[in-house]
């Protein structure tokens, strides 16, 4: 059971609406937070800084990239050590790698079908428990 | 002789002295003559010897005694003898002398002779005899017969030369050029011999230029070849690939530059169309590479939410689906799934230019083979595929895609295996003098001749659709990746009976050894 708060920056409503239903299947029991520009992210992450949320990132986002984002958090004394996710439909071996490099905590490549979260959530919340 | 010409003496002189130093001047004035090389003859007006010297007697091989009193004639060449005969007739008119070249016989061979000849008369200018000093002149002419044919033969290669030719003073004038020198250049030949090689050469050579000269000038080279740009009269440039070197007389003195010029105009323009067509091309290829990745990324995009969202159509409609609805939902699921497959494939069709331009490494083809199995671990499971491999090389490529290549391979080998018997799969290799052939035979379908070239070409597909993983890409990436590797991709029969073989020839790479 995933029991932090999520801040999820992800520009595709469709997108958003699979990883809140299948969060919720999954048994999420935090808030989850969602904005649509990378921009208002880092502006929600300033004013939920006491809340230790975890950041679900995608990487296409218009204004600033998701690769911007993360390199802005891990730049950021107040929030560099927060955990950023990178779920992103790409498949460009060059986005794995700059993920990496900027210190996302790992990549997730969207599943095509909302089966597929579950793992990534299962990983999600392993991670936390580790915290 | 009458007179001694080294005693000028006005003292009185007996007669018997006289006649004594009248001896003496004739043997030393017989001295002169018989002592020197050149032929002295007499002849009177018949034609008959009067007197021969030493030299013309040893030339003849026959005695004085034999010579003198005998005719002159048998010892000039017929064809001469007319003009022999006018020239002695000429002698006895003013200015009595005069010059002549004939063919004399001097043993049995004809030499050409060059000839003074003059009258000797008396006071009352009554003819004597006629007097003739000659001498041999046949090696002579000979050499210079061989100089000026091998003079005209010089002027003839360089005239007609398939190459612009000049020979350029030490100072930079032109002193010779030949006629495509002149086309080359477009210079009129009274023009271009009043100027120098610095006047028409495009001035980044001029220095550059000038140093080779002075490199040939202090004989730190032999020769000298260099592009070289140069302005035509008509001022556009023209290209010239140029040999130099430099003549020197006997004493090694420079005389003068001999260039030859081979005109590379077209060559250079092609060569800078063609550089300008690469970077073009380059710049396409990148762009189509970028264009495709960013089609198969946004295309994948939607259906991706397809596949997402009909799946939680179908779990709010589960209690209105019926069988049929289930077998449409069926479809729309195993089409997204195929259309994600081929754009994946495309995908890595269009981005292996990419790829195969990465430095290449070695790659242990067992390791490979390995991965390509694990990556198809559940279509090897689901078929019960049994791969078999001897021992692979170790060969130079890009481990990702040597991956791919046995992986489309085998994939296509369960993908059209024969549904009565388990699959059966064997990868063998064996080496040649300068690659390696290798066989990936199976048990299947197997692939008629007439369509084992087809096979290989994109979207192409024998039998009818069965399942989503085929997208007809797989071959003909298979055959993409064997040729940019410079090796190349058939079809025989399989030795298992039934099915196919494909094979490939991969070039071996001396680093392999190592």
């Amino acid at each position: 059971m995933i029991t932090r708060d999520i801040l999820l920056i992800e520009d595709r409503m469709a997108d958003a609406k699979l990883i809140q239903l299948s969060l919720k299947r999954y048994g999420f029991e935090g808030e989850l937070l969602h904005v649509t520009r990378g921009f208002d992210g880092l502006k929600a992450m300033a004013s939920w800084k006491d809340r230790q949320p975890i950041v679900l990132l995608d990487l296409n986002l218009p204004g600033l990239s998701g690769h911007e984002v993360l390199r802005e958090i891990r730049t950021n004394d107040e929030m560099k050590d927060v955990p950023v996710f990178i779920m992103t439909s790409s498949c460009d071996p060059q986005d794995f790698d700059e993920s990496i490099e900027n210190e996302a905590n790992w990549f997730f490549t969207k599943p095509s079908q909302i089966e597929g979260y579950c793992e990534i959530w299962n990983r999600i919340e392993t991670f936390a428990a580790g915290k | 002789m009458s007179h001694s010409w080294f005693e000028n003496s006005t003292q009185e002189i007996s007669s018997e002295i006289l006649l004594e130093r009248l001896r003496e001047s004739e043997d030393r004035y017989r001295g002169l003559v018989e002592s020197q090389n050149d032929l002295i003859v007499r002849i009177d007006r018949l034609g008959h010897f009067t007197f021969v010297n030493d030299a013309y007697c040893r030339k003849l091989g026959l005695s004085r005694e034999e010579l003198l009193g005998s005719d002159l004639q048998p010892y000039v060449h017929p064809e001469d003898r007319k003009k022999v005969l006018d020239f002695v007739r000429g002698l006895s008119q003013p200015p009595y002398r005069g010059i002549l070249e004939h063919r004399s016989l001097f043993g049995t061979q004809w030499r050409l002779t060059l000839w003074e000849g003059y009258a000797i008369r008396n006071r009352k200018g009554k003819i004597l005899e006629f007097q003739g000093v000659g001498r041999d002149i046949e090696d002579q002419r000979r050499m210079e017969l061989q100089l000026k044919d091998s003079e005209e033969r010089f002027r003839l290669t360089f005239e007609n030369a398939p190459i612009a030719m000049c020979i350029v003073g030490l100072d930079g004038q032109y002193l010779q050029v030949n006629s495509r020198f002149l086309r080359f250049g477009g210079y009129e030949h009274d023009e271009i011999v009043r100027m120098r090689f610095q006047d028409i050469t495009a001035e980044r050579f001029c220095e550059s230029d000038s140093l080779a000269r002075s490199k040939l000038l202090s004989g730190e080279i032999s020769h000298y070849s260099s592009e070289k740009q140069y302005i035509h009269k008509l001022g556009h440039s023209v290209w010239g690939q140029i040999s130099v070197s430099i003549v020197r007389d006997i004493n090694g003195d420079p005389l003068y530059f001999v260039s030859q010029v081979q005109d590379i105009t077209e060559l250079k323009q092609t060569l800078q169309q063609l550089q300008s067509k690469t970077r073009e091309l380059s710049r396409s290829n990148e762009e189509l590479e970028q264009f495709a990745f960013v089609v198969a990324h946004d295309l994948r995009e939607p259906l991706r939410m397809i596949s997402s969202f009909i799946g939680l159509m179908r779990e709010s409609l589960e209690r209105h689906f019926d069988e049929e609805s289930l077998e449409y939902y069926q479809i729309v699921i195993e089409s997204t799934k195929r259309l994600d497959q081929m754009i994946k494939d495309l995908l890595a069709f269009c981005t292996l230019d990419r790829t195969s331009n990465e430095k290449r490494g070695l790659v242990d083809l067992n390791l490979s083979l390995s991965h390509a199995r694990l990556n198809l671990k559940p279509a090897i499971d689901e078929s019960g595929a049994e791969i078999e491999s001897e021992d692979l090389p170790t060969i130079l490529g890009h481990s990702a895609l040597i991956t791919a290549l046995f992986q489309n391979l085998i994939d296509n080998a369960i993908k059209y295996r024969r549904p009565s018997e388990p699959v059966r799969i064997k990868i063998t290799a064996t080496a040649n003098a300068d690659e390696w052939i290798f066989r990936v035979e199976d048990n299947g379908k197997g692939i008629e001749p007439a369509f084992r070239k087809k096979v290989f070409h994109i979207f192409q597909r024998l039998n009818p659709q069965e399942n989503c993983r085929q997208t007809g890409i797989g071959l003909s990436l298979v055959k993409k990746i064997i040729e940019h590797s410079g090796g190349k991709v058939w079809i025989e029969d399989s030795k298992m009976g039934s099915g196919c073989a494909f094979c490939f020839s991969y070039p071996k790479s001396q680093q392999e050894s190592i």
